[in-house]
């Protein structure tokens, strides 16, 4: 697709601790302040922009999308406001680039902030009850996992590990080798959580056991942050100031909210996510020179590793163990630390593998550039593997 | 909080749990399967109410966690607690938590019991289950 669409922007703001906050109030601040950074970074302005979409804005239960276009002083031609929780930010970047393609809008932002909300925030103390599991009569989450713990996401996610244990081998080293691989390149990272926090597998082997067999060290941290990214076609990308990154492929597959009825849990939605991007792209894994894969738990990315076709169902293990997963390696990894070196902002928490792609095609990772940064592999994911998306980015 | 949120159930799942005051679990069955969650069609072939069956199979662990730390507010004195996906029959899950078990002696693929527990909801009899023993009569809680 030559003139498809192009990423030519993007602001992030650095990872603090709740509470820290950049000063900003709220999701419309704080998507207005990230929107102006990422169309000054694009060399472009508001005027430009008409198409926008949205997550995090606290303000606005309903109508998000029309309560940012009326801040910031827009008419949109496309607006968007996915619901696929940490898929959010990959989703909307592949539907924006979709719209861009069929000619539906012209230069669309991506924003997500992610400030934490004020206290006494109604939908707060459902949350921290109840997590994102719903307790509303007719919800099976209410009638048949709420009241038996089956809730949050530490316990779920340490199911599909179970799991993936009883039909493969589980090497707890490995997967700590890779958690200590991506701190290793979130140390190079201005802005990361843990920028000055080295982590050795040791230590997260020796870290609290959370629910088995996940451990505290292969969880995400929440965090306050927000970032954006500004897409608009390929042919004006080639007169902006960056490398153009184009998005070249890109799929998404919905498949279950909880894990609880799925048949097999070792076949995520990222298989068929991954085989359509790479089918669209006309590219395989290997092709690929880094891959930026949502790391809520060390077994997300291990599970999309296999399911995305970078090695077979049950090499996993022996993939990480064989390969240097930093920036610096042979198949980098979440050069940024991922979230489990940088942090996870709320719904914001995915849009930083986006920008890092994005900043490594652009030749602008500094003290973490990986070798011939020309593609991307970029994946998210939202509740317990629940909805999945694949994007192929490649630089001009 | 002194008690757990109690189960929210559905009325088309009345007769599930009206089989678990007579101790019996009671699913629907349509294409050669069991269904689970109940609902008002199947989900496979999209036909209307689904028959009822009175489940007697064997169901086995397909997966467990034990949650050292507690999993929520509501949960704080039940820590470390043996969450599980049960399956019904291959590709039939339901979730659970698990009983009379020490968490070394958990294992996927193990043969389980149901345990029908009237005392955790003071409305409700709900269904958990334990390791199956050949010579253990079903469990009244």
């Amino acid at each position: 697709m030559p003139d498809g669409a192009a990423i030519v922007g993007y602001a992030e703001y650095p990872a603090t601790r709740r509470s820290g906050g950049s000063g900003l109030r709220g999701g419309l601040e704080t998507a207005a302040d990230l929107a102006l950074r990422a169309l000054t970074d694009a060399g472009m302005t508001m005027g430009d922009v008409d198409g926008v979409a949205v997550a995090g804005i606290q303000e606005a239960t309903m109508f998000a999308p029309s309560a940012v276009t009326e801040y910031l002083g827009l008419r949109a031609c496309y607006v968007d406001a996915p619901d696929l929780g940490g898929a959010t930010p990959a989703a909307m970047v592949w539907r924006a680039a979709m719209a861009i393609e069929a000619g539906r809008a012209q230069t669309v932002l991506c924003l997500t902030p992610g400030a934490a909300r004020p206290g006494g925030d109604p939908a707060m103390q459902a949350i921290a009850r109840f997590g994102t599991s719903s307790y509303r009569p007719g919800s099976p989450q209410a009638e048949f996992e709420i009241p038996f713990g089956h809730l949050g996401q530490n316990a779920p996610y340490a199911l599909i590990a179970q799991r993936y244990g009883h039909e493969h081998a589980y090497d707890a080293r490995a997967l700590a080798r890779l958690v200590a691989h991506q701190r290793a390149s979130a140390n190079r990272t201005p802005g990361a959580i843990f920028e000055h926090q080295p982590v050795s597998e040791e230590d997260v082997l020796a870290s609290r056991m959370i629910a088995s067999p996940l451990r505290l060290l292969e969880i995400v941290m929440p965090v306050e942050g927000g970032a954006a990214v500004v897409l608009t076609s390929a042919r004006r990308a080639r007169r902006l100031p960056h490398r153009p990154v184009r998005i070249t492929g890109y799929g998404e597959r919905v498949a279950w909210k909880s894990p609880y009825y799925a048949p097999d849990l070792m076949h995520p939605p990222i298989t068929e996510a991954a085989a359509d991007a790479f089918a669209m792209a006309g590219r395989r894994p290997a092709d690929m020179a880094m891959a930026q894969i949502y790391d809520c738990y060390s077994i997300t990315v291990l599970l999309a590793l296999e399911a995305a076709g970078f090695c077979g169902k049950g090499e996993g293990m022996a993939f990480l163990r064989d390969h240097d997963m930093r920036w610096c390696g042979d198949f980098p990894i979440n050069t940024n630390g991922g979230q489990l070196g940088y942090g996870q902002a709320g719904a914001c928490g995915g849009m930083c593998h986006v920008v890092e792609a994005v900043r490594q095609i652009m030749g602008r990772a500094g003290e973490r550039a990986v070798r011939r940064p020309d593609s991307a592999f970029v994946m998210g994911n939202g509740g317990i593997m629940s909805e999945q998306v694949a994007i192929i980015l490649e630089g001009e | 909080m002194a008690e757990k949120p109690a189960p929210l159930t559905r009325a088309v799942s009345q007769p599930f749990w009206q089989g678990l005051e007579q101790r019996r679990i009671m699913l629907q069955h349509c294409c050669g399967s069991w269904i689970f969650y109940p609902r008002p069609f199947c989900p496979r072939c999209g036909a209307r109410d689904p028959e009822w069956r009175c489940y007697g199979g064997t169901p086995l662990l397909y997966s467990f966690t034990v949650a050292h730390a507690p999993v929520s507010p509501d949960f704080m004195d039940e820590a470390p607690l043996l969450l599980a996906i049960v399956a019904l029959e291959p590709g039939i899950h339901m979730p659970a938590t698990i009983v009379d078990c020490e968490p070394a002696a958990l294992a996927i693929g193990m043969a389980l019991a149901p345990v029908f527990d009237a005392k955790s909801f003071p409305q409700l009899t709900v269904l958990r289950f334990r390791p199956y023993l050949s010579n253990q009569d079903t469990k009244f809680l």
